[in-house]
């Protein structure tokens, strides 16, 4: 009946995964990154080979006045350099991640050794001797820490990443800023001193290559996005940042030569820092604003429909909403979406972790359309609509859906109460094929048992075929009593007398009341009948007693509770009358009284189709139906039933050739035509060629799919196909084929009762009936295919004659 | 003692009639289907003197042999039955009727069967 999928069966959510934004970037950060390292890694392999294996100084040190790049920090460069290549894979395998791991730790514990070494024998080193230089130690026991973490998904380890990279990055930059203006004042400051160019160098390359490790997460996507604004960021890097070495070489070359004293300097940098950071914040200010701009523009738009749709970033906070979302959450919709309680519609279970809505109409790709329940801030539970759409943004900063809501609690109670429906046709199609065999073989014992007492018996064998001949009379009456019960009205069946019928009746309603419920009838006019099918009445006297019981136990009373049926007659009408001393109605329900579906009493079972069938029965038979109610008073309902069946039949008893023919007014509309019929169900199969044979059509009946098709083959033209969808798994393939075949060939599809609507609806042009289906409506459904075939072939013959016209015109000219 | 003919899809129930009938003297042919019956009357020498269809049954049913009947032995007295309650009062059986002379539920007692058949061969 629903359309949930089982929230187990729903993807947990993957938190590594790449998010939405990673797959929007123009360039891939990690591949980036992997030349930053293979360029570090090839560096600090060359000094380790060429310059301490092979012994040539130039490689060690650059320039003769430099300090060398020593081995141990070569290797530690090597190694990370290693440990980097491993990981910088969009995904790389977890062997990759302990590797590289394993050689970042061991990185962290000999850069930490000489940290500790370095600073124990401070006093005793002289600036100039080749060593692992502080900073180099440092750098590289923080690279070694952000590769323990480049695999870690959390937002706090991607920030200290980033940190930690940044950091590394601008102190690799100070070094060779440093090299640039003037090598030799480095080994004036000691944590600089002694760090080779080139280590400065590799050590900028790979903490560049951490940062990218992080790109898609950090400010390098900002860089790297697909976007106009960070197009122009990447053009302008280079620029700014020669910009700034220019600047500042002379600034202190101006220092240098004495034009400018050092506060004056640093007074003019601060001034450009502060400008530059109030151009940059206005230009985000205004950016901020242009997208807000935009949003309200959306929402305007969405204001304008009956769905309630909210704007909503990649965490599920509401960005913007139109009215309808106001009115239905009643209250600002900010974060409901994250906050309110959704349960399955049915069983009522919580949608929580990864069943939450939320997890699914973030997802991408999106899971499509589906219902979840929402108790409304009256406390009533309403059948929400959810489906979300990822906007095309131009924009990729923030990942946006469109969410829509739609409450569809009437559909879905509508759809509950047709299931219900259509089980009640369903036990009614079993009830009569089950009492269609009781009826063939109560016949055959009948007539045996009847035939064997005319042969010369003991008394005592003739007693008891005597009895089997009683047993068969009383099985042949509860047949025709259950069909009865069964069968579908069709009104002005016979009449019946009212005075012994509802005397009986209340006999049997009695027994079905709510405690402290009394029945009473006041005396029915004697002789007086109705010309209605005495079943269908029984059935709605019973749903007004019932409703009138049900109404006055939902008082709470265990006592004085009266239902009155009154009877009698005026202009040629019965009027029964059933009276109750319930709580009656208000103003606004009893406008409401009599349609399908709807009803009070939903909580505890009521359909709501109680009295909209009871005013069908009595409108079926020429009558109607009349409620009165008063609040705190009572309901009165009354029936109006024809006393004769002059409404139908005039004065006559109706002739079988009259009710025939009035019940198949198709009958035009088939004779003559040529109908194919598919179905592997015995009871249709016998069944409905014989029906549709009396109004006159020629009846093929295939009972195999091959079959149909040989048939449709054949080349003689069939008008209509008639396929009973029931044991047929090839229905769509079917269709198309016979259609392929004989072209615009009308179909009605036979659906069982109860089958989902997904698998009624065949593919095809055509209706679909509900089983068990009654002559009429099949004779109707094919007259209006046949009407709506006949009118467009019409039309299509008339645009080729036209067509013809205008060729043979045209050619004249 | 009258010649009837009988098709019904049921063998219980043909067995039965069978029987039954020519426990009381009547001289009985049943058929499965429907497809025979034109045949089987044209061919019988005596003729039938009445003839029992089942409504529903394969190769036509009570309604459509008897239309088949009907062209050329309009006179043969024709006796729709039917063990399906819920069609006795069905468009479908009194449709039927138009060319049959009675119909019946299979749970009728063989007294009253007989009585039909007297009562329509008795003419």
């Amino acid at each position: 009946m629903s359309a949930l999928p089982d929230p187990a069966a729903l993807a947990p959510p993957r938190a590594p995964e790449p998010t939405l934004e990673e797959e929007t970037l123009a360039y891939a950060p990690e591949r980036l990154g992997r030349v930053f390292a293979a360029l570090a890694l090839a560096i600090s392999g060359i000094v380790l080979v060429g310059g301490w294996g092979l012994g040539i100084d130039v490689l060690v040190r650059l320039s003769p006045n430099f300090p060398a790049m020593v081995p141990s920090t070569a290797g530690a460069i090597f190694t990370i350099g290693v440990a980097l290549l491993l990981i910088l894979h969009p995904d790389p395998p977890r062997w990759r991640r302990r590797l590289s791991q394993l050689l970042a730790l061991a990185v962290l514990g000999v850069s930490l050794f000489k940290l500790g070494t370095t600073f124990a024998q401070m006093a005793q080193i002289d600036a100039h001797t080749d060593r692992m230089s502080v900073t180099s130690s440092g750098e590289l026991a923080i690279a070694a820490l952000a590769v323990l973490i480049s695999g870690c998904p959390r937002a706090g380890c991607v920030w200290v990443q980033t940190v930690f990279s940044t950091f590394g990055l601008m102190v690799g930059v100070i070094a060779l800023v440093g090299y640039l203006f003037d090598a030799p004042a480095l080994y004036e400051f000691f944590v600089l001193s002694a760090t080779a160019l080139h280590t400065a160098f590799c050590l900028s390359l790979l903490f560049t290559a951490l940062v990218l490790d992080r790109g898609a997460q950090n400010w390098i996507a900002v860089l790297l996005r697909d976007t106009p604004a960070s197009a122009r960021a990447r053009r302008s890097l280079p620029l700014l940042i020669a910009l700034l070495i220019f600047a500042s070489w002379g600034m202190f070359h101006m220092i240098a030569l004495g034009h400018l004293s050092a506060a004056v300097a640093m007074a003019i940098l601060a001034i450009a820092l502060a400008a530059l950071a109030v151009v940059v914040g206005i230009h985000a200010t205004r950016t901020r604003n242009l997208r807000r701009a935009q949003i309200v523009r959306q929402m305007v738009l969405l204001d304008g429909t009956d769905v309630a749709a909210l704007l909503v970033d990649a965490e599920g906070a509401v960005l913007a909403s139109n009215q309808s979302a106001q009115t239905m959450v009643r209250d600002d919709p900010g974060d409901w979406l994250k906050r309110a309680q959704f349960h399955r519609l049915g069983d009522h279970a919580r949608l929580t972790g990864a069943a939450h809505p939320l997890r699914r109409l973030l997802n991408d790709p999106p899971t499509g359309a589906f219902y979840v329940g929402w108790l409304d801030p009256t406390g009533a539970e309403r059948a929400l609509r959810l489906s979300a759409r990822r906007l095309k943004t131009s924009d990729h900063a923030l990942a946006q859906f469109v969410v829509t809501v739609v409450d569809d609690t009437e559909t879905w109670q509508l759809r509950s109460r047709y299931h219900e429906v259509e089980r009640t046709d369903m036990l009614r199609e079993m009830a009569g094929s089950v009492a269609h065999e009781m009826g063939n073989f109560l016949g055959a014992i009948r007539l045996s048992s009847d035939s064997a007492q005319l042969t010369d018996l003991p008394a005592r064998a003739r007693a008891e075929l005597e009895a089997i001949g009683r047993a068969c009379e009383r099985g042949g009456l509860l047949i025709t009593r259950l069909l009865d019960l069964t069968r579908e009205g069709s009104g002005g069946d016979g009449h019946v007398p009212l005075a012994p019928m509802i005397s009986e009746f209340v006999e049997l309603a009695r027994g079905s009341l709510a405690k402290g419920v009394a029945l009473d009838i006041t005396p029915v006019p004697k002789g007086l009948q109705a010309w209605v099918d005495r079943a269908e009445l029984e059935g709605a006297l019973l749903n007004l007693v019932l409703n009138a019981s049900h109404a006055i136990a939902e008082t709470g009373r265990t006592s004085g509770g009266q239902i009155t049926i009154r009877v009698d007659s005026e202009q040629g009408a019965v009027r029964i009358t059933v009276a109750d001393n319930g709580p009656g109605m208000s103003a606004e329900v009893l406008r409401h009284a009599t349609e399908p579906f709807f009803t009070t009493r939903k909580e505890v079972g009521g359909s709501g189709i109680g009295l909209a069938m009871v005013e069908g029965f009595a409108r079926r038979n020429g009558g109607g139906l009349v409620v009165h109610s008063l609040q705190g008073v009572g309901t009165e309902v009354t029936m109006t039933l024809p006393i004769t069946p002059t409404d139908r039949w005039g004065d006559r008893t109706p002739d079988p050739n009259e009710i025939a023919a009035d019940a198949a007014p198709a009958k035009i509309a088939l004779a003559g035509r040529s109908v194919l019929i598919l179905s592997t169900d015995p009871h249709y199969a016998l069944l409905m060629p014989e029906r549709l044979r009396l109004t006159g059509a020629a009846v093929t009946v295939a009972e195999s799919a091959d079959a149909a098709l040989e048939s449709a083959k054949s080349g003689t033209r069939i008008d209509l196909c008639v396929l009973d969808l029931e044991g047929l798994h090839t229905a769509e393939w079917l269709v198309q084929a016979i259609r392929a075949a004989q072209g615009a060939l009308p179909v009605i599809s036979l659906a069982p009762p109860g089958a989902p609507p997904r698998l009624k609806g065949v593919e095809a042009p055509g209706l679909t009936l509900t089983k068990p289906v009654s002559a009429t409506e099949l004779n109707n459904a094919a007259a209006l295919l046949l009407e709506n075939r006949d009118r467009y072939e019409a039309i299509s013959e008339k645009a080729s004659a036209r067509f013809a016209l205008g060729k043979s015109e045209g050619s004249g000219t | 003692m009258s010649r009837v003919l009988l098709a019904d899809d049921d063998p219980d129930f043909r067995r039965a009639f069978a029987s039954a009938l020519e426990a009381l003297g009547h001289d009985v042919t049943a058929l499965k289907d429907g497809g025979q019956v034109v045949a089987t009357v044209e061919m019988a020498n005596p003729p039938f003197d009445v003839v029992f269809l089942d409504l529903m049954m394969p190769e036509g049913g009570g309604a459509t042999t008897l239309h088949r009947l009907h062209g050329d032995h309009a006179d043969l007295p024709v006796v729709l039955i039917t063990g399906r309650d819920e069609l006795y009062d069905s468009p479908l059986f009194l449709g039927g009727l138009r060319y049959a002379s009675e119909r019946l539920r299979k749970n009728t007692p063989l007294k009253e069967i007989d009585a039909l058949i007297r009562r329509l061969t008795a003419v």
